[in-house]
């Protein structure tokens, strides 16, 4: 169900910055700056919408439990393996999406504010 | 001999196919038009199934088994109330903790939004809103006094059916469960009034 003016906005990805489609079986490093929101989310699911369940029984990270690199920076890395800091478990098979949720936005009320290069990059690492 | 009102065999057939041309056109734009309010999967219906009328209920909505719309934000706890106005206006509550992310969203019976909010939205932490048909809002505004002005927040329903969304975000995974409490914590019900009062 789609979120209102008031609740926020919602971005779907379901390719990386360089245009190939989210692989299961690549690494990818989400970086770069948030646009303003009071919290945002970042979660993985499946080309259906659903999650795949996990050991680790994480499916995103919020704006409130990230380890930071000091700055305003962040970066998130998504692999199948273990990975230090910042680890989304890839559980999914074959392809998956990525959704962003900014809550309470300034930028709730109109979504054609934001420039593609506001929202975080999305790099393919090495696939195995 | 012709009559001028005759019309020849191919003109004839050509304005058989541009009727039969218009009436598929008219079905197809109608069944269009009219699957969204029978599709048996809707979002009501699916929340008809998993909540009882006039009460909060959680819903896990991260796996397509229990879920009421695919692509939910599995970092938010979520409860839906499905009303029905036909016994009286619907009363939500709620009290809302300062800096803990809530979010509130009313729907007809079609899944269509007609109200959106966040806790933000709340005076003092309290929060009280009436969801109503016309004629019922009529009588609400009745019975109003001047000087004193309605605390509540009042909303039209466009169907006499509907249903409440309540989101509230887990900022960890390990939050979840309060989460969960402070989306029961809302109550959903029914407002119903003794006759004369």
């Amino acid at each position: 169900m789609p979120l209102g003016p008031a609740e926020g906005l919602s971005f779907i990805a379901r390719i990386d910055s360089g245009g190939r489609k989210l692989d299961a079986r690549c690494d990818y490093l989400i970086s770069g700056q948030m646009p303003n929101a009071r919290f945002w989310t970042l979660s993985i699911l499946n080309s259906d919408g659903y999650i795949v369940e996990h050991a680790t029984r994480r499916y995103g990270f919020t704006s409130g439990e990230l380890l930071r690199d000091g700055g305003h920076g962040f970066s998130i890395l998504l692999s199948r393996s273990a990975r230090p800091g910042n680890w989304l478990p890839i559980a999914s098979d074959q392809s998956f999406v990525l959704m962003l949720r900014l809550y309470d936005s300034a930028n709730s009320a109109n979504a054609f504010s934001l420039e593609s290069s506001e929202l975080p990059n999305i790099t393919r690492e090495r696939c195995a | 001999m012709k009559t001028r009102r005759q019309i020849g065999f191919v003109p004839r057939l050509f304005l058989w196919g541009l009727a039969m041309l218009s009436v598929a056109g008219i079905v197809h734009v109608a069944s269009i038009l009219i699957m969204p309010r029978l599709a048996t999967r809707d979002a009501f219906a699916r929340i008809s199934v998993l909540a009882p009328a006039n009460k909060m209920t959680l819903i896990d909505a991260t796996t397509s088994a229990m879920s009421v719309a695919p692509f939910e934000d599995p970092s938010m706890a979520l409860g839906a109330c499905r009303f029905d106005l036909s016994a009286g206006p619907l009363r939500i509550r709620a009290s809302l903790p300062p800096e803990r992310l809530l979010l509130m969203s009313f729907h007809g019976r079609f899944g269509q939004l007609f109200y959106a909010m966040n806790d933000r939205g709340a005076t003092r932490g309290r929060l009280e809103v009436v969801v109503a048909t016309r004629d019922q809002l009529e009588e609400i505004e009745g019975r109003d006094s001047d000087d004193e002005p309605p605390q509540e927040l009042r909303l039209l329903s466009p169907t006499p059916e509907g249903f409440f969304i309540a989101r509230a975000l887990a900022e960890r995974p390990s939050l979840k469960s309060e989460a969960q409490t402070r989306i029961m914590s809302i109550s959903c019900q029914t407002e119903i009034r003794a006759p004369g009062n």
